[in-house]
């Protein structure tokens, strides 16, 4: 069950942030080779991801690249360098249709049966940050078998939009709820938008808890001071533990009984109530709490 | 690491008077001065507010500060490898620093070399390939290690009282090196001014006619800035100059002697003689100042030559020049630096 | 690899190494290294060096490195990229 509270965001071109970016402990980093590269640098930069994705131990840190789009010069040479590199997973910025994916996915599995690679190695993400792109977002999520994941990006919907963001954010209510909801239609991460205001943390915590509500999985970050706020927020409370404990409880006395059907707490379990209590007890134990180790045994 | 520091990275151009005042007004904030001679500029903000800048002035690097509530961000190196990449645009293969002492370490840590120093400032280049090489190229030209006397000179134009000097120096010692001074900032440009001492020295078998590189610094090129007295701005290059001639060139060259030209007319030249009467000693060189050479009892001058060309007058200038440097200054080639010095703008 | 120009790459910030990579002055490799641990790491900096000029079949160049204490692997991205930008190609080798 991979938690991905945080995508702690991480210029492609910085050596220092590159190589160290794992040691402030959140479940994802993202190297960029987008946006924050100056188009006579995309090349260095992308020498620099590659070599280090090859050869440091981010020690299980989940790795992501955000490539630059194959509208841009540089897309393919992206995608060619990083399925040799070897990060988890390659997010595509601005995609707006179940094409966008397809296309890049294309590219990718020519790359890994060209360098000998199995097929699938790498995972995909999609970043979404346009109307058009939200209006798609069902598709896009279900694009491909690779896709885990995909992210709203507010700064350029907002601006397609002909409007400015708020600190209610009531101008992407409905992107956000649009993109959790075809997340979840899709199976699924949903990762919501960063929030650049690194002195305001009182409006931080405020969003991310409002992100958990609406049913997000995590939130870009681009800054480590902002992963602990995160992992508070999305951690568990006891009684949470609890119920979700009593779940996989059940579960363990069905399968000793043979038992098909069971109820927890008067309810019914079915497959998403286990997922849920899966990633509760995940959660719990990635914010320290302690789970004593035979009630994991299903 | 500058995680959620946001600093924007910006050139900005001494030609354009809103970026140039930017500039000035952070130096002046922090007590230096903006020198005309700057090139390009790059400033780093933090939203819209600046704390740090650095400019290149040709090959030197200028004014690198760092605002105080930034210090400890690696802005330094930012400043530097912003500049060096524009530099290695413009085809400039390294760059210097003019600094104060106490900043050594701080430079020698971003990879810059030290080439010599004073009390009162010090100078870097941030590779110490090109100095090693002009140094043994130096060498080279006295294998034997023989008693050699040099001679460091502009000569915008070669004259005989130029010639004068190299030929008293050619008469009194083995081997006589010629060094030019590079830096184009006269009316004859260096290739011309070599070509002209060249010819004009060729028959005297035991003389070496060397360009002085990055190494030998005029005035003109030396900032000042970062002196607070800036009456103390002259001695302080002149020192710096025969730091690096006393320290590095001569042993190299196995120089003993510098022979300069009695200065009857710039104070400037004659208070540089007399710091080199005072410094070289020091460094075991023997300064030989030789009188100047005279035509109708008047001294012969590259500016006598000058101010007879500016004046349409070119021909009498045959009395001053070796005829090699007269057939340039007559000929079609000179025609631009002629009327260059007609027009006034010299 | 022919190296026709020269290219730069790299920054001088803390963990980089900034590179130039130069047509020779004679034939053969020279490498030129500043850096703040050049006791404990500089040899272990050259063999890098060395091995990526054989890996790109580059025999004749100067390198130039001012480095502020990079990783193996940093020196190798900004020594590649110093290159690929003096040969004025495009990468090509990615499959190793």
């Amino acid at each position: 069950m991979k938690l991905r509270r945080t995508m702690l965001y991480v210029p492609g071109g910085n050596a220092a942030m590159v190589k160290d970016a794992h040691i402030y402990r959140s479940d994802a980093i993202m190297f960029d080779l987008e946006d924050s590269i100056a188009v006579n640098e995309k090349d260095s930069a992308r020498l620099l991801v590659f070599h280090a994705l090859r050869t440091l131990n981010y020690e299980g840190t989940e790795t992501v690249v955000r490539i630059n789009g194959l509208d841009s010069p540089y897309g393919r040479d992206d995608i060619k360098a990083m399925v040799n590199a070897g990060p988890d997973i390659i997010r595509l910025p601005k995609t707006e249709t179940a094409q966008d994916i397809q296309d890049v996915e294309e590219l990718i599995r020519q790359e890994e049966k060209a360098a000998g690679l199995e097929e699938g190695s790498i995972a995909l993400m999609a970043a979404v940050e346009s109307p058009l792109g939200i209006l798609n977002a069902y598709q896009i999520a279900t694009a491909s078998s690779r896709l885990i994941g995909i992210a709203f990006g507010a700064e350029d919907y907002v601006t397609n939009m002909k409007t400015s963001r708020s600190r209610a954010g009531s101008e992407i209510f409905y992107a956000r709820s649009a993109l959790v909801t075809a997340a979840r239609a899709a199976g699924i991460y949903a990762l919501d938008t960063v929030f650049s205001d690194l002195n305001d943390e009182e409006g931080f915590v405020e969003e991310v808890r409002m992100a958990k509500q609406l049913g997000f999985d995590g939130k870009s970050i681009i800054s480590p001071r902002q992963i602990r706020p995160v992992h508070d927020v999305f951690a568990p409370t006891e009684a949470e533990v609890e119920a979700a404990l009593r779940v996989m409880r059940g579960i363990a006395e069905a399968k000793k009984r043979n038992m098909g059907v069971i109820t927890v707490d008067g309810k019914m379990v079915d497959k998403p109530m286990v997922d849920r209590a899966e990633r509760i007890i995940e959660m719990a134990k990635a914010s320290g709490q302690r789970i004593p180790e035979e009630e994991l045994h299903v | 690491m500058d995680w959620g520091a946001n600093v924007i990275v910006r050139s900005l151009s001494p030609r354009v008077p809103s970026e140039r005042e930017q500039v000035d007004s952070f130096l002046a904030r922090h007590g230096l001065s903006y020198e005309d001679d700057i090139d390009y500029s790059i400033g780093i903000f933090s939203g819209e507010t600046m704390v740090a800048t650095g400019s290149l002035s040709g090959k030197v690097v200028k004014g690198v500060v760092v605002d105080e509530g930034h210090r400890g961000e690696d802005l330094t190196a930012k400043v530097l490898t912003y500049l060096k990449i524009r530099a290695h645009n413009q085809g400039i293969d390294s760059l210097f620093i003019y600094t104060l002492p106490k900043n050594r370490e701080h430079f020698t840590a971003l990879g810059y070399a030290e080439i010599a120093s004073t009390e009162e400032v010090l100078l870097l280049e941030d590779t110490s390939r090109n100095f090693s090489l002009f140094l043994s190229g130096l060498s080279r030209l006295n294998p034997d290690g023989l008693p050699a006397a040099s001679l460091v000179m502009n000569c915008n134009p070669f004259t005989l009282g130029h010639r004068y000097l190299v030929e008293r120096a050619a008469g009194e010692n083995p081997l006589v090196l010629l060094v030019v001074v590079q830096e184009d900032r006269s009316v004859f440009p260096f290739s011309v001014r070599m070509k002209l001492i060249e010819e004009g020295t060729r028959d005297l078998e035991n003389v070496r006619v060397i360009p002085g590189g990055d190494y030998i610094i005029s005035n003109a090129t030396f900032p000042s800035y970062f002196i607070k007295d800036k009456g103390k701005v002259f001695d302080t290059h002149t020192r710096l100059d025969l730091t690096i001639f006393g320290e590095h060139i001569a042993p190299a060259a196995g120089i003993r002697r510098r022979y300069v030209g009695q200065e009857p007319f710039c104070p400037v030249t004659r208070r540089y003689n007399q710091s080199m009467h005072e410094i070289l000693p020091e460094y075991g060189l023997e300064v030989v100042e030789i009188e100047r050479r005279e035509s109708d009892n008047t001294a012969i001058s590259a500016s006598e030559v000058r101010r007879l060309i500016a004046s349409g007058k070119t021909e009498e200038t045959v009395k001053i020049v070796p005829s090699s440097t007269y057939s340039y200054l007559t000929s079609a080639e000179a025609e631009d630096i002629r009327r260059k010095l007609q027009g006034g703008s010299a | 690899m022919k190296i026709t120009k020269k290219g730069i790459a790299g920054t001088l910030e803390s963990s980089d190494v900034l590179v130039t990579v130069s047509p020779p002055v004679e034939p053969g490799v020279t490498i030129e290294l500043e850096s703040i641990v050049k006791k404990q790491f500089g040899n272990r900096i050259i063999a890098v060096v060395n091995e990526v000029l054989e890996g790109l079949g580059i025999k004749d160049v100067h390198v130039s490195l001012q480095d502020k204490g990079a990783l193996d692997c940093t020196v190798r991205a900004r020594l590649e990229a110093a290159a690929y930008r003096a040969a004025g190609i495009s990468q090509l080798q990615w499959r190793r």
